[in-house]
C-alpha cells in the first residue's frame, strides 16, 4: 500500500470518529472506525504497515481522548499487526469470517481497556458488558456490512485486488 | 329619348354632388358637423375600436402568456432555488444569532466570576467509548492550562486534562476518572463527587450525620481551585446508607446535559485561600 494513502487514512479517520460516529451511535455506543481502518490497512499492507498505522492511529486516539496516553496505542498496534499477519490468507474470506475475527479482536481490546480503567480507578468491570461487548458487536457488524457492500460493488474484481496486494 | 334621360340624370347627379360638397365644405357645416351622419359613424367606430382593442389586448395577453409559459419552467426552478437558498440563509443566520446569544450569555456568566474566563466551542467528542470527554477549540496559545475548570450556566462540565497548542481535552464530570469536591447546598455537608460512567454521578464520603434528602442541590465547594464556589454540580437522586458505615453515598443527576454541549466556559485556576485567579 502507498505510504501516503496510509498516512492520509490514519489522519482522517480520527477526526471522523470524533465528529461523525456520534450520529450512528446506538445506546451511546459507537463503532471503532479507527480500529477497523487499522485492521483493513493490516490486511492489505501486511504486518509492518498495519503495525505502523496502528501506532499512528492509537497515538492520535489517545491524544484526543480523556484517558491515559498508551492503552489505545498498544491496542491499535496489536490490531494492525494481527490484521497484517492474517492478511493474505484471509483477504478473500467471506464477510462473516472477518466479522468474527473483528468481534474477537475488539472484544480483546475492550478487555484490555477495562483492565487499564480498573488499574487506574479500582473499578470498572461493569464496562466489560456495558461497553466492551456492545462495541465489539457493533464494530463487527459494521465490518460485515462494509465488506458485503464492497464485494457487491467490486464483484469479480476482487481477483485484481489480490494481484494488487501481491505486487 | 333614352339618351336625353341619361343626360338629364347625370346632370342631376353632378348637380347633387356639387351641392353636397358645397354644403359639406360650407363654413356652417364645418363648425357644426352633421349629427345625423356623424353620430352613428362615431358610435360604430367606437364599437369597432373597442372590439379591436379588446382583441388586441386578448391577443397580447395570450401571446405574453404563451411566451411566459416557455420561460415559466426555468423561472420556477430559479425561484425554487432562490427560496431554498434564502431559507438556508435564514436558518444559518438564526443559528448564528442563537450561537451569538448563547456565547454572550455565557460570557456574561463568566464575568460574574472573573474577567479571565473564556468562551470555547466544543469541536469533538472522545474518539473512544471508554472515556467521557470533549475537545474544545481553545488551547495553550489561548492560555488554557491543565486542571482548569469548564462550566456552563447550568453548572459544572468538567476539567481540562490535555492541552494542545490550539485545542484542549476536557474530561467530563461524569467520567470515572473525574473527582470534584462539592457540598450539599442545604446542609453544607461536604463530599467528593465522582463520575460513574453513564449519566450519573456519585457523591462519596458524606457524613452519616448529614441530613440529606432526594432533590437536594449539590454545588462546588471551591476547595480544589479548579472551580469557584457555588457552581451547580447536580441534584441528589438516591441515597445509599450502608449499616455500620461512617459515611454515606449519594447518587446525583448532573445539572448539565453533557450530551448537548456546544459552547462552554473555561475558568482560570483559582487560589483557594484568597479566592483570586492564580
Amino acid at each position: 500500500m502507498n505510504a501516503l494513502t496510509v498516512i492520509v487514512l490514519c489522519l482522517l479517520i480520527v477526526p471522523l470518529q470524533m465528529q461523525v460516529t456520534g450520529l450512528i451511535a446506538v445506546a451511546g455506543i459507537r463503532p471503532d472506525l479507527p480500529g477497523v481502518v487499522v485492521y483493513g490497512i493490516g490486511l492489505l499492507g501486511g504486518p509492518w504497515t498495519g503495525g505502523a498505522a496502528g501506532l499512528l492511529v492509537g497515538l492520535l486516539v489517545d491524544r484526543f481522548s480523556g484517558g491515559l496516553v498508551g492503552p489505545q496505542l498498544i491496542a491499535k498496534l496489536c490490531i494492525g499487526l494481527v490484521g497484517g499477519v492474517l492478511g493474505r490468507r484471509l483477504l478473500l474470506a467471506n464477510a462473516t469470517t472477518h466479522g468474527a475475527i473483528c468481534f474477537a479482536l475488539f472484544l480483546l481490546q475492550g478487555v484490555w481497556m477495562t483492565i487499564t480503567i480498573w488499574w487506574r480507578t479500582g473499578e470498572g468491570w461493569r464496562e466489560l458488558y456495558l461497553t466492551a461487548v456492545p462495541e465489539a458487536c457493533y464494530t463487527a457488524v459494521i465490518v460485515m456490512i462494509g465488506l458485503w457492500v464492497l464485494r457487491r460493488r467490486m464483484g469479480e474484481r476482487t481477483e485484481r485486488l489480490t494481484l494488487l496486494v501481491d505486487r | 329619348m333614352r339618351w336625353s334621360w341619361l343626360t338629364r340624370t347625370r346632370g342631376l347627379a353632378v348637380l347633387a354632388g356639387v351641392a353636397f360638397l358645397l354644403i359639406l365644405f360650407s363654413p356652417q357645416i364645418q363648425r357644426r358637423p352633421l349629427m345625423i351622419i356623424e353620430q352613428p359613424l362615431l358610435l360604430i367606430e367606437s364599437w369597432l375600436q373597442r372590439a379591436i382593442g379588446g382583441i388586441r389586448t386578448a391577443a397580447s395577453d395570450w401571446t405574453d402568456r404563451y411566451v411566459d409559459l416557455w420561460n415559466l419552467g426555468d423561472e420556477n426552478r430559479r425561484l425554487r432555488d432562490q427560496v431554498a437558498r434564502l431559507e438556508q440563509e435564514v436558518a444559518h443566520l438564526q443559528e448564528q444569532l442563537g450561537a451569538a446569544g448563547r456565547r454572550d450569555d455565557l460570557d456574561a456568566f463568566g464575568k460574574t466570576f472573573t474577567d479571565l474566563a473564556m468562551v470555547a466551542d466544543v469541536i469533538g467528542r472522545d474518539p473512544t467509548n471508554w472515556y467521557q470527554s470533549v475537545v474544545i477549540n481553545r488551547g495553550q496559545r489561548d492560555g488554557v492550562k491543565m486542571d482548569m475548570g469548564v462550566a456552563v450556566q447550568d453548572g459544572v462540565v468538567g476539567r481540562v486534562v490535555k492541552v494542545m497548542p490550539k485545542t484542549a481535552v476536557v474530561l467530563l464530570v461524569s467520567d470515572r476518572n473525574s473527582v470534584v469536591p462539592g457540598l450539599i447546598q442545604r446542609g453544607r455537608d461536604e463530599g467528593l463527587i465522582e463520575g460513574v460512567g453513564g449519566k450519573r454521578l456519585r457523591m462519596k464520603y458524606v457524613s452519616t450525620l448529614a441530613s440529606v434528602q432526594v432533590g437536594d442541590l449539590v454545588i462546588t465547594s471551591g476547595l480544589a481551585g479548579t472551580f469557584p464556589k457555588e457552581l451547580r454540580i447536580g441534584t441528589v437522586s438516591a441515597i445509599e446508607r450502608m449499616p455500620d458505615a461512617i459515611s454515606q453515598e449519594l447518587m446525583l443527576t448532573p445539572a448539565v446535559d453533557l450530551d448537548r454541549l456546544e459552547e462552554v466556559l473555561v475558568l482560570p485556576l483559582m487560589d483557594v485561600e484568597t479566592e483570586t485567579v492564580r
